[in-house]
């Protein structure tokens, strides 16, 4: 069981994510089943735009006011669900779903 | 997936489009369009255009193998609108139809839409009426 209380990265641009739960059979990936939190500090458009920039990305990002990212991944590696919510002044959206990476396939609501 | 307050119009660049709040649902296999299988249906509670607010619009999609079919229903006082058509992205020649009508109100545009198309990105919808009528009686 990997256990991880809290795991934080911040770019020097200013993007922070944090990271929280727990993940079991790690080393056994087809049984392997997590629970894992994540949120983002406040996202920028110029924040974001300079990461992109780094990965060599050519991707222009449509205009958007400041933003926060949060959710929850849980269940199999292979066939998570997750839930994610996203603030700011440009909109919210409160999204879960669950995924079958083998199979391909998916649910999004 | 719920959606409040959004602003699709700076997001997505659509010109006079403000913010719109709605649903989304999507249940599929597979990523690539000409071999998918989705169900998935938008509704969209409010949407502010051109400093109207327009109300409860759906749209639903269902494909198979590159072969889809819609339907895009509305029922605002401001905009009533029954189309439903398909698409054929599953071969290298794109051909596609819609039928159905479209009216936006106030304004001076009403479409009753008959369209068949085939060939690469010819399917217009609003450049090729077969019926126009200037105003609404």
């Amino acid at each position: 069981m990997l256990n991880i209380s809290e795991f934080s990265v911040k770019h020097s641009s200013g993007l922070g994510l944090v990271v929280a739960g727990e993940i079991s059979n790690l080393t056994k990936p087809l049984s392997s089943v997590c629970s894992v939190d994540f949120r983002t500090e406040n996202v920028t458009h110029a924040r974001l735009t300079e990461l992109i920039k780094i990965t060599g990305a050519a991707v222009k990002l449509p205009g958007f006011e400041p933003l926060t990212l949060r959710g929850t991944i849980t269940d199999s590696l292979f066939s998570p669900s997750f839930s994610v919510t996203v603030s700011g002044n440009s909109g919210n959206i409160a999204a879960e779903g669950s995924m079958d990476i083998r199979d391909k396939a998916y649910t999004f609501q | 997936m719920t959606y409040s307050g959004l602003e699709l119009g700076t997001l997505a660049g659509i010109k006079d489009m403000e913010r719109i709040s709605g649903s989304l649902d999507a249940e599929g296999r597979g990523f690539s369009v000409d071999s998918m299988n989705i169900i998935a249906s938008v509704t969209i509670d409010t949407a502010r255009y051109r400093g109207y607010n327009y109300h409860g619009i759906t749209v639903g999609l269902d494909g198979a193998a590159g072969l889809y079919s819609f339907a895009i229903d509305a029922a605002d006082t401001s905009l009533k609108c029954n189309l439903e058509g398909m698409a054929d992205l599953g071969d290298s020649l794109v051909s596609g139809s819609i039928s159905g009508f479209l009216a936006l109100m106030p304004g001076d545009l009403i479409w009753s839409v008959a369209y068949r198309s085939e060939g690469r990105l010819k399917l217009k919808l609003p450049a090729f009426p077969v019926e126009s009528t200037p105003r609404l009686p």
